[in-house]
C-alpha cells in the first residue's frame, strides 16, 4: 500500500510538472499518469478492472459524481459553442462598449463587467478569446493603448468563474461531489464574487483614473461600427438567448433530486443543436476533447489516491489546523487553494482537495455544511492570477497575435496585487460572517485611519495631503507602470 | 465619416458593387453587403484568405514584410483586397467589365482617410503617449524652476543681517524644505526624461522594422 501510494503520488506530481513545463500535452500527460495508476492498482494492489470504471465515472454510493460532472461539462460545451457561433456575446459586447461614449473609466468598467458576465455564462477562456480581440479592435478605432483594458479584463475574468455553478470546471467538480445546488452555490459563492467585483472595479478605477484618455474623434468613428456585422444569424442569436435563459431558470427551479443539472444542460444543448440546424459534425469537432481526456486522467489518479487512503490522512491532519476552528480552516483553505492554483492547474488541485475537505468537514472542523467547499471554490478560481502562468499565457498570446503585446511584468504586478486584495477582502467577509465582533474590530480601525487621513488633510492643508498623495501615486505607478 | 468615404470610393469607381472593411481578426467594421449575407463568416474567410497566402509565401520561402493588394479575378466578379492600416484591410468587389483596367490610384486618399479612422498604428499610440508625457514633464520643469527661484530668493534673504532669530529659523526651515522638494523634482525630471527616451527609442525601432 505504501509503495503504491508513493508511486501514484509521484505520478501525480510528474503530471503536474509535465503540464507546468509544457513538456507534454496535458491530456496525454494525465492519461499516461492514469495508465501507470491502472497498472499499480491492478498488479500491485490486486484490484479488479471495475475499480477503474468506478474511478472514471463514480459509484452508486457517491452518486456517480464524475459521470455527472462530465455530462454537465459536455452539455455546457455544446451550448457555449453554439452561442459563440451565433455571435451573441460579440454583439452584446460592442453594443455595450458603444454606451461608454468615450469615457475611459466607464469603458473599462463596461469591459470588465462584460468579461465577468461572459465568463459566468460561458467560461473564462472563451471570455478572453471573445473580448481581447474586440478590445484591441475598439482601441484601434478609438486611437488608444489597449494595455490597461486588456490587463484589467484578464485579471477580473476569474471573478466570473465563481459566480455560477456552471461557470468553471472546479465549481462543477465541487458542487457535484458535495451535492451543492445551483442556487446554493450562487448565494454562497456567487454573491461574494459580486461583492468583490465591486471592490475590484473601485481598485481599478483608483489605479487607472489618471492614466486613461480617449481622443474624441475616435468615439464618433466607433458609433459607425455596425454591431450586426458580428451576428451570423439573427434567429440563431435569439434561440441562444432563449436557450440560455431557460437553462438558468431550470437550474434555479428544478431541484437536483428530481433532475440533475447535467441532464438539464444536456437536454437544452440537444434542443439547441436541433433548432440551430448547424452541422452536428462541426459542433462535435468544436468540443474540447483534450479537456475531457485530461479530466478522465485526473479522475483516475486523484481517485486512486483517495482509494489508497492518502487523501483521508491529509484531510485528518489538516482538520487540526487552527484547533479545528471553522473560520480559520475556511481562511486556510481559501489562501492555500489560491496559492496552489496559481502555479498548478486548478482542476487537479480541486480534484485532490475535494476529498481532503470531505475528511476535514467530517472530522471536527465544526462545519455543519459546505463552507469549506465554498472557500475552495473561491480560492481555486481566483488564485490563477497570482502568477501570469497557466490560462493567463493565453491572454499574453492573444495580445501578441493582435500586434498589441503586453508586458509579462505588468500582468504579474496587477494580477498579484489584485488577487491579494481580493483574498484579503473575502477573508474579512468570512470573519464578519463567522465572528462578527472580531470582524468589526478589524474594520473600525481601518475606517478610522481613512477618516483621520481626510480630517488631517482638510485641517492641515495641502502640504500633508500632497505628501500622502505622493506615496499613493508611487504605489499606483508601481503597479501599473 | 467612414461611410462617407465608402460612398466616395463607390462614386469614384462605379464598377465597385460591394465594399467590406475588415480586420485581420475577421471582424468586419463596415460593409455594403446586406444582413442576409453571413457577414461574420465573410470576414472570417477574407481574413483566412490573407492568412493562407501568407502561409504560401512562407512555404515558398518568399520574403513578405507586408502585402499591398490581393487580386482574384473570375468571369463575373473580381475581388481586390487592399491593405489599409497595421491590421485592417478593404475588400472591393467589382462587376467584371471587359477590357477595363482598374485604376486604384484615384481612391488612394479615401483609403488613407479610412485607415486613419479605423486603425491606429502602434507608433501613433507611442507618439500620443510621448506628447502627453512631454506635457507632464513641462509642468514638472516649470514647477522645478519656480521652486528654484523661491529657493534663491530665500537664500538671498537669509544673508540679510537685520533678521530676527525666529525669522532666520523660519527661513532656514523653508530653505531646507525647498531643497528637499527641488531634489525630488530634479530626480522626477530625470526619471521622466529617461522614460521618454525609452519611448523615443521604441518609436525609432518601430520605424526601422517593417
Amino acid at each position: 500500500m505504501i509503495i503504491s501510494s508513493i508511486i501514484i503520488t509521484s505520478c501525480f506530481i510528474g503530471v503536474i510538472i509535465l503540464i507546468l513545463t509544457e513538456r507534454l500535452n496535458r491530456a496525454i500527460a494525465a492519461l499516461t499518469g492514469a495508465t501507470i495508476t491502472y497498472f499499480v492498482l491492478i498488479f500491485m494492489e490486486g484490484m479488479k478492472f471495475s475499480v477503474v470504471v468506478d474511478l472514471l465515472f463514480g459509484t452508486e454510493d457517491d452518486g456517480f459524481v464524475n459521470l455527472h460532472s462530465l455530462i454537465l461539462i459536455i452539455g455546457m460545451m455544446f451550448i457555449v459553442s453554439i452561442s459563440n457561433e451565433a455571435g451573441l456575446f460579440q454583439f452584446l459586447a460592442i453594443k455595450l462598449i458603444k454606451l461608454s461614449k468615450g469615457k475611459p473609466i466607464r469603458l473599462m468598467i463596461i469591459l470588465c463587467l462584460l468579461c465577468v458576465f461572459i465568463s459566468a455564462i460561458l467560461n473564462n477562456i472563451l471570455a478572453v478569446i471573445i473580448l481581447i480581440p474586440l478590445t484591441i479592435t475598439v482601441s484601434r478605432i478609438l486611437n488608444i493603448d489597449p494595455t490597461p483594458y486588456i490587463l484589467t479584463e484578464a485579471v477580473i475574468v476569474n471573478l466570473g468563474a465563481s459566480i455560477f455553478l456552471i461557470s468553471s470546471i472546479p465549481n462543477i467538480l465541487i458542487a457535484t461531489y458535495a451535492g451543492i445546488t445551483f442556487i446554493e452555490f450562487f448565494l454562497n459563492v456567487g454573491l461574494i464574487s459580486l461583492i468583490i467585483l465591486i471592490f475590484t472595479l473601485l481598485f481599478f478605477a483608483f489605479l487607472y483614473k489618471k492614466e486613461l484618455v480617449i481622443p474624441k474623434e475616435g468615439v464618433s468613428v466607433l458609433e459607425e461600427f455596425n454591431v450586426w456585422n458580428l451576428v451570423q444569424n439573427k434567429s440563431l442569436m435569439y434561440e441562444c438567448i432563449g436557450a440560455l435563459s431557460i437553462l438558468m431558470i431550470l437550474f434555479i427551479i428544478i431541484p437536483s433530486s428530481i433532475i440533475t443539472p447535467d441532464m438539464i444542460a444536456l437536454t437544452i444543448a440537444l434542443f439547441l443543436i436541433i433548432l440551430s440546424r448547424l452541422e452536428p459534425k462541426d459542433l462535435i469537432s468544436k468540443i474540447d476533447f483534450e479537456l475531457v481526456f485530461y479530466l478522465l486522467g485526473i479522475f483516475i489518479i486523484a481517485g486512486a489516491l483517495e482509494v489508497l487512503g492518502l487523501l483521508s490522512i491529509i484531510g485528518r491532519e489538516l482538520s487540526t489546523v487552527g484547533g479545528g476552528d471553522l473560520l480559520i480552516q475556511m481562511i486556510f483553505i481559501l489562501w492555500i487553494s489560491a496559492f496552489l492554483s496559481s502555479t498548478i492547474d486548478n482542476i487537479p488541485i480541486t480534484k485532490i482537495l475535494i476529498p481532503v475537505i470531505g475528511t476535514m468537514s467530517s472530522t471536527g472542523s465544526g462545519s455543519d455544511g459546505n463552507q469549506l467547499y465554498y472557500s475552495l471554490a473561491i480560492g481555486a478560481n481566483w488564485g490563477d492570477n497570482l502568477t501570469p502562468l497557466g490560462d493567463n499565457i493565453l491572454v499574453i498570446n492573444l495580445a501578441e497575435q493582435n500586434k498589441r503585446p503586453i508586458s509579462f511584468k505588468l500582468f504579474f504586478k496587477l494580477g498579484f496585487f489584485t488577487t491579494i486584495y481580493q483574498l484579503a477582502i473575502v477573508s474579512l467577509i468570512f470573519v464578519l460572517l463567522f465572528n462578527f465582533y472580531l470582524g468589526i474590530s478589524i474594520i473600525i480601525p481601518i475606517l478610522f485611519l481613512i477618516i483621520l487621513f481626510y480630517i488631517i488633510k482638510k485641517a492641515i492643508g495641502k502640504k500633508f495631503g500632497s505628501k500622502i498623495e505622493n506615496v499613493i501615486n508611487k504605489f499606483r505607478e508601481f503597479i501599473i507602470k | 465619416m467612414v461611410l462617407k468615404n465608402i460612398q466616395r470610393i463607390k462614386s469614384a469607381l462605379p464598377e465597385v458593387f460591394h465594399v467590406a472593411m475588415f480586420y485581420n481578426t475577421g471582424i468586419i467594421f463596415q460593409t455594403t453587403f446586406e444582413q442576409n449575407i453571413n457577414i461574420p463568416k465573410l470576414g472570417e474567410n477574407l481574413a483566412e484568405l490573407l492568412n493562407h497566402v501568407r502561409k504560401v509565401y512562407e512555404l515558398c520561402d518568399f520574403k513578405m514584410d507586408n502585402y499591398r493588394k490581393f487580386i482574384f479575378e473570375t468571369d463575373d466578379v473580381s475581388t481586390i483586397i487592399i491593405k489599409l492600416g497595421e491590421d485592417s484591410n478593404l475588400a472591393l468587389f467589382f462587376r467584371k467589365e471587359e477590357d477595363k483596367d482598374l485604376k486604384l490610384t484615384g481612391i488612394r486618399r479615401y483609403l488613407n482617410k479610412i485607415e486613419d479612422l479605423i486603425d491606429t498604428d502602434e507608433t501613433e499610440i507611442l507618439f500620443f503617449e510621448l506628447a502627453t508625457r512631454e506635457k507632464d514633464l513641462k509642468i514638472i520643469e516649470e514647477n522645478f524652476q519656480q521652486k528654484q527661484k523661491s529657493l534663491t530668493d530665500l537664500q538671498t534673504r537669509e544673508s540679510d543681517k537685520g533678521l530676527s532669530e525666529s525669522e532666520l529659523g523660519d527661513i532656514k526651515k523653508a530653505i531646507k524644505n525647498l531643497e528637499v522638494e527641488c531634489e525630488q523634482l530634479r530626480q522626477e525630471i530625470e526619471k521622466k526624461k529617461a522614460e521618454n527616451q525609452i519611448i523615443i527609442q521604441k518609436i525609432e525601432s518601430k520605424k526601422k522594422s517593417p
